[in-house]
């Protein structure tokens, strides 16, 4: 019933992803971390955790040179996809996967939500991962991890956000991007006086919010009927404060996993992609850390669940390469108008974002986990939303689903999903997970699994 | 059968008498398409019910609408005769009439909103001058009806309050002033000073390089010596920085040096570090910062000096940058005030000119330069003691050694202002309680600091609180502020709704002409014209660098400068509206004018600047760069996107959204097919046609102006590339900017077009009317609004006033002070 309405409508949003990368020999101590850092959690083998971690590669990829021509598990490698073929056992590329609502530039928003949300007049949805965090979350110190290549939520355009994870009253969880920050946040040993002073800091916020919690009652007084549905959400966010200060209070005297320290250099400025600018900012570097830090929060169970916005393409967030060379934006080479140079660097970048996800495969595979690898106790996916090199469409979204081989998972090398939408993958990983798929999944955007990789 | 069903649902569902006639057209006209059968569009007439709600009114207003625009039936289907029309706009519209003293305000849409980030950042700086990047963590303020201030859209949760509770911890800390007044310092840098330090810097990097001169690799070893050579040669320079004598120079002067040799330090764009100059004191405040400064060597061209604030070595972008055009040689004093906190700098650069080269002497150089004679820093300054914000907390009452009592005459003090309405006796004995229950494990101050946080984060801060029924004088007090100042009422609006001069017209009229003129309304122009227009997105899609050689930063920013001046300008004298479609006059600064190939404009000012009508195309809001760039992207234009920006933010007539699952274009700018070849495969295809005949022939009379707004007549495309070189720019197609306006007439050019614009005068009167409203009453407004609203648009095209005018009528309207 909408067709003739004055609504204001963005037009056709496109996409945005997620990006990888990879890899320092960092942790030979891996392996001997793996027992200090496999009990830290508390995790016996009886009930090895299963994980899920999201990530979303901004605009894509060059299509041309990823998509392998031949299904199956001997698919041909493409020149992208070279750097993980080796690798080939413990992914499965799904080729085919729509967005129905949006897609494009926008459609970060839609990647984990199913819904139209960078429309005006959308409800905007909880994202997947938060859901799997609700359900599974109190198991762990965090609940979820939200992180990306910048920092916060996104603000004032309205066509870029910084994060993917939206929480069920529909408002973006703000993204941390810095790998040290990250690092000190999951392990960082806090001091008595500091635990002291959470606990006093805590106790305040608690009296606060009594206080303001009785002002909004009395305010419920005064308002109209459709004022209350509204204030609803102001007594939903004071409870939601207060269930994550006790979650904190909970974990507050349990001492933090400990592992080795990581290598994040002398100039942590250097780490952080707000401070530095196309010329100086190591993506490489950066991403293997990001990499190094999100292993360690999963070998050492401190969370089950990650949300990672890799590459906000659309802004440059990444620098896309520029100081190993590459002349152009990423954004700016999606739309190459058949331009050769930006095809040519285009393919390039992607096998070098696609280097940097093989290191990340590479560090899960190496935790030796039970009789696997934490890459088999792990489900790590990286898609876009969007699936068209020269325009952004929703359709035909290149999507790899990697590892879980131990918690379910069967690998079928490369599959063709031609009009699946992508949601039917985020209902497959709530299987995996044991999670119970909610109602109204994907606003609707989620009609069964995919059964060849189950 | 169906036809009979359709006649029995309009009928039965009724409360009225459906005229025959109506029953009868629907069924002839309509029900094809828009019946069981077929769902056009997702809209069924068959399923329209005769009621009294919102969303039936809507859609019967859509019908009504439709038939009134000719836009149906469709050009292909038959249609029906005038005559047969008639009876059926006019039953429809009474009705209407009928709903509409039923449906009074909102219809039900949410009213209950919240402060968006701007507001929430301006109401602090307002009430407590604290300024900082305090929000910067607050979650992403979504849109709906184009503004990010919508009730309905703006949401809260759980990271929003944590936000809003450090927030307000960093106001606070700031705010309350220390027991003794912070002493002003003032720091001034002449060239004397800055070669001084420069100089102790180099000696002492020296020494420190011989004294471990063992260890250092041949390459330090050999510069080390380079550089106990430069100072033996001349043991003033050190070879380093600022390489100048007492009177400027390496060397003795020269008839040929010009004046002010003595003490001048020219800043360039430097190859490491500018000059800066720390924050001299210890507790953040307004600083002014002084040049004294010229032009050198500069031909009378105008150079430009930059200040930019810094927040530490952080790199991060300057907080804050000002700039200053010099075109002679006479030392003159400029100044910026800036808020900063310690640890800031303000470091001063050079725009124009060439880098210079390490080592040698700037005045040998060839131009331009800025001659510096000094630099200052006086801070933090205080027009009042205690500050602002101190006494907005605490009044006359002291905050020292706070008891009970003295905390329960805080927050008497406080909460109206806060909370924008008197409050009752128990809201007081409230925040006394919390003050009581912190000072039994706090200081009695961190209890006082602990309570007035809590007040921040109540919900009779964050939101907007308006009875049910009708707004009370102070409803209305923060709906005015909130609309014009983009902020919290000051004092003198508070007592206007104390006393209740506000319920009445005449005295609100008056207000808001107060508030108009006051600087704060500077707030509400730049916003409204960000979002409604879009121009805020200026830059999101940044043009291509291979294409548009031309574009730079200083570009980009003159594109928004030129709407948002414009409107400042259309604004504050009231012009005519009709000006927004065509005018003989624009709002250029130098970069601007260059770009649109206009003369006679010097200098990164805005001003108003006549237009040449023979000579250009500009003038008018559709000739504007930064509406051409928002509507592009980066690399290519799109009919489609501008056909959407026009139907959508210039006429208020917005196509549907397209369909889901229908792939983009993917353009090709190797220069084989035109955007107009590619499009006419979409509109061929019946179920795109129906929309794009409305939207692309809009977008295509825009097609004459490329990228980043320049006229063009044939599109840009790229050469081949060969191994030796990269792709170059050469002519593409020509641009084909002619199409039919459905209704309206035919064009072969945008100039045609704008005429054909002219005719609609109306819609984008009533368009920026219905705009306004929506900005100011944080909601679309309700069907009963609509009438109004009409009217109001009505008499401004009638009366050829302008859009202050108009935002008076608005305020002064009955709209305004519904919920």
């Amino acid at each position: 019933m909408n067709i003739l309405k004055h609504r204001l409508i963005d037009r056709r949003a496109f996409l945005r992803g997620t990006g990888v990368s990879l890899a320092l020999p960092w942790l030979e101590s891996m392996s001997s971390l793996a027992r200090a850092v496999g009990t830290a959690g508390g995790i016996a083998d009886s009930e090895r955790p299963k994980r899920a971690l999201f990530t979303m590669w901004g605009l894509g990829v060059n299509g041309r040179d990823y998509t392998p021509a031949t299904f199956g598990r001997a698919w041909e490698a493409t020149p992208i996809l070279k750097p993980v073929s080796h690798l080939r056992d413990d992914f499965t590329l799904i080729s085919g996967l729509k967005l129905t609502h949006s897609g494009g530039h926008g459609g970060d928003r839609t990647f984990l939500t199913g819904t139209a949300t960078h429309k005006a007049d959308a409800k905007l949805c909880i994202s997947a991962d938060q859901e799997i965090a609700e359900a599974i979350g109190k198991a762990t110190r965090y609940p979820s991890l939200v992180l990306g290549i910048n920092r916060g939520t996104g603000f004032g355009s309205g066509t870029i956000d910084k994060t993917l994870a939206w929480t069920r009253g529909g408002t973006p969880i703000p993204a941390e991007n810095r790998p040290h920050i990250l690092f000190d946040k999951l392990f960082r040993a806090e001091s008595p006086d500091e635990v002291a002073a959470r606990k006093v800091g805590a106790g305040r916020t608690g009296s606060v919010l009594d206080a303001v919690r009785d002002e909004a009652k009395s305010l419920q007084n005064r308002l109209g009927k459709d004022d209350l549905a509204k204030l609803e959400e102001y007594f939903t966010s004071i409870r939601d404060v207060e269930q994550s200060i006790a979650t904190d209070l909970a974990w507050l005297d349990k001492p933090k996993p400990q592992v080795a320290p990581l290598d994040f250099g002398k100039n942590v400025q250097a780490l952080d992609p707000e401070l530095q600018n196309k010329t100086n900012f190591d993506y490489r570097r950066y991403q293997r850390l990001m990499f190094d830090v999100i292993t360690l929060a999963l070998q050492t169970d401190s969370t089950r669940v990650i949300n990672y916005y890799a590459r906000r393409d659309l802004n440059d967030g990444t620098y896309c390469y520029a100081y190993k060379g590459c002349p152009y934006g990423y954004h700016e080479m999606t739309h190459h108008g058949e331009d050769p140079d930006k095809l040519k660097w285009l393919t390039t970048v992607d096998t070098w974002y696609m280097e940097d996800w093989a290191y990340f495969i590479e560090r899960l595979k190496s935790v030796k986990e039970g009789d696997g690898t934490l890459l088999d106790h792990t489900m790590l996916v990286w898609g876009s939303s969007g699936g068209t090199v020269n325009a952004h469409n929703n359709t035909e979204l290149p999507t790899m689903l990697v590892g879980g081989q131990k918690i379910g998972i069967k690998h079928q090398g490369h599959i063709a999903k031609k009009d699946v939408r992508l949601g039917n993958l985020w209902q497959t990983m709530f299987g995996v997970m044991g999670v119970k798929v909610p109602d109204n999944f994907q606003g609707g955007e989620a009609d069964g699994v995919i059964k060849e990789i189950v | 059968m169906r036809l009979l069903a359709l006649a029995l649902l309009i009928v039965s569902s009724a409360d009225a008498a459906v005229a025959p006639s109506v029953t009868t057209f629907f069924k002839t006209y309509c029900i094809d398409c828009h019946g069981p059968k077929k769902q056009k569009g997702d809209f069924r007439v068959d399923e329209l019910k005769v009621s009294a709600t919102a969303a039936d009114a809507e859609n019967w207003q859509l019908v009504l609408d439709n038939l009134h625009l000719g836009e149906m039936p469709p050009e292909k289907a038959k249609q029906p005769k005038p005559a047969e029309v008639e009876p059926v706009t006019a039953w429809i519209q009474s009705e209407l009439s009928r709903a509409s003293s039923v449906l009074k305000g909102t219809g039900g849409e949410v009213v209950l909103r919240r402060l968006n980030r701007a507001e929430y950042q301006n109401t602090i700086a307002d009430l407590f001058d604290v300024q900082g990047d305090f929000t910067a963590g607050f979650p992403e303020d979504m849109r709906e009806h184009g503004f990010d201030n919508n009730g309905a859209a703006l949401m809260l949760s759980t990271a929003q309050i944590q936000e809003y509770m450090k927030a307000a911890d960093f106001v606070l800390a700031r705010a309350i002033a220390p027991s003794a007044r912070p002493e002003t310092k003032s720091t001034t840098l002449t060239l004397h000073d800055g070669n001084r330090r420069a100089n102790e810097l180099a000696r002492k990097n020296l020494a420190s390089r011989l004294a471990k001169f063992d260890s250092l690799t041949p390459q330090e070893k050999a510069n080390t010596r380079k550089m106990e050579e430069a100072v033996k040669a001349n043991p003033e320079s050190h070879g380093y920085r600022f390489p100048v004598l007492e009177n400027g120079t390496l060397r003795p002067p020269k008839a040929s040096d010009g004046p002010h040799l003595d003490a001048v330090m020219t800043v360039q764009q430097y190859f490491s570090g500018e000059p800066a100059i720390g924050f001299p004191g210890r507790a953040a405040g307004w600083c002014k910062v002084k040049a004294v400064a010229f032009a050198m060597k500069n031909d009378g061209k105008p150079t430009r000096l930059k200040f930019s604030v810094q927040e530490g070595f952080s790199g991060k972008l300057p907080k804050a940058v000002s700039v200053f055009t010099f075109t002679d040689d006479k030392p003159r004093e400029v100044e910026a005030s800036y808020y900063l906190e310690p640890g800031d700098r303000v470091t001063f650069t050079m725009m124009d000119g060439a880098p210079h080269s390490q080592g040698r002497t700037m005045i040998d150089q060839p131009g331009p330069f800025i001659g510096i004679r000094s630099f200052s820093i006086e801070g933090p300054i205080f027009d009042t003691w205690p500050p602002k914000g101190h006494r907005t907390l605490f009044g006359d009452i002291d905050p020292a050694n706070p008891t009970p009592e003295k905390a329960a005459a805080i927050v008497a003090h406080l909460a109206p202002k806060l909370f924008r309405r008197p409050v009752e006796p128990k809201t007081v004995t409230k925040y006394r309680t919390l003050f009581e229950k912190f000072a039994k494990t706090m200081t009695p101050d961190e209890a006082l600091r602990g309570m007035l946080a809590a007040m921040m984060v109540s919900p009779r801060f964050l939101y907007h609180e308006e009875p049910p029924e009708r707004l009370d004088a102070h409803a209305i007090a923060s709906r005015m502020s909130f609309f014009l100042w983009r902020s919290t009422p000051d004092d003198a609006l508070l007592a206007a709704a104390a006393d209740g001069s506000l319920l009445d017209p005449a005295k609100r009229r008056a207000q808001a002409q107060r508030m108009m003129a006051d600087a704060r309304a500077e707030r509400f122009l730049k916003d409204f014209t960000g979002q409604w227009l879009r121009v805020r997105e200026v830059g999101v899609m940044r043009a291509d660098a291979t294409l548009y050689p031309e574009y730079d930063l200083e570009l980009e920013v003159a594109m928004r400068g030129e709407t948002e001046h414009f409107i400042t300008e259309m604004f504050r004298r009231d012009l005519p509206l009709n000006q927004l479609i065509d005018s003989d006059w624009t709002m250029l600064n130098q970069r601007l004018a260059k770009h649109y190939g206009i003369e006679g404009v010097s200098g990164p000012d805005f001003r108003r600047v006549s237009l040449d009508k023979t000579k250009t195309v500009r003038g008018g809001l559709l000739t504007q760069a930064s509406i051409h760039a928002v509507t592009s992207n980066g690399s290519t234009t799109s009919p489609v996107a501008r056909g959407v920006w026009v139907l959508e933010k210039f006429l208020g007539t917005p196509a549907p959204p397209p369909p889901p699952d229908v792939p983009a274009i993917e353009p090709d700018i190797r220069g084989a097919t035109t955007i107009k070849e590619q499009l006419a495969k979409h509109r061929d295809t019946a179920a795109c046609a129906s929309c794009h005949r409305k939207i692309d022939p809009l977008g295509f009379a825009l097609e004459s102006f490329d990228v980043i707004g320049g006229w063009r007549e044939k599109y840009r495309a790229l050469s081949e590339p060969t191994p030796k070189a990269r792709a170059k720019l050469i002519d593409g197609q020509p641009v084909n900017p002619a199409d039919e306006w459905a209704g309206v007439g035919r064009f072969s050019s945008f100039q045609e077009f704008r005429e054909l614009v002219k005719k609609r005068e109306d819609l984008v009167i009533q368009n920026l009317t219905h705009k306004l409203a929506t900005f100011a009453l944080g909601r679309q407004p309700g069907f009963a609004d609509r009438e109004p609203l009409k009217a109001i648009a009505a008499k401004s095209r009638k009366d050829q006033s302008g859009m202050s005018t108009l935002v008076l009528d608005l305020i002064t309207s009955p709209v305004f002070t519904q919920p």
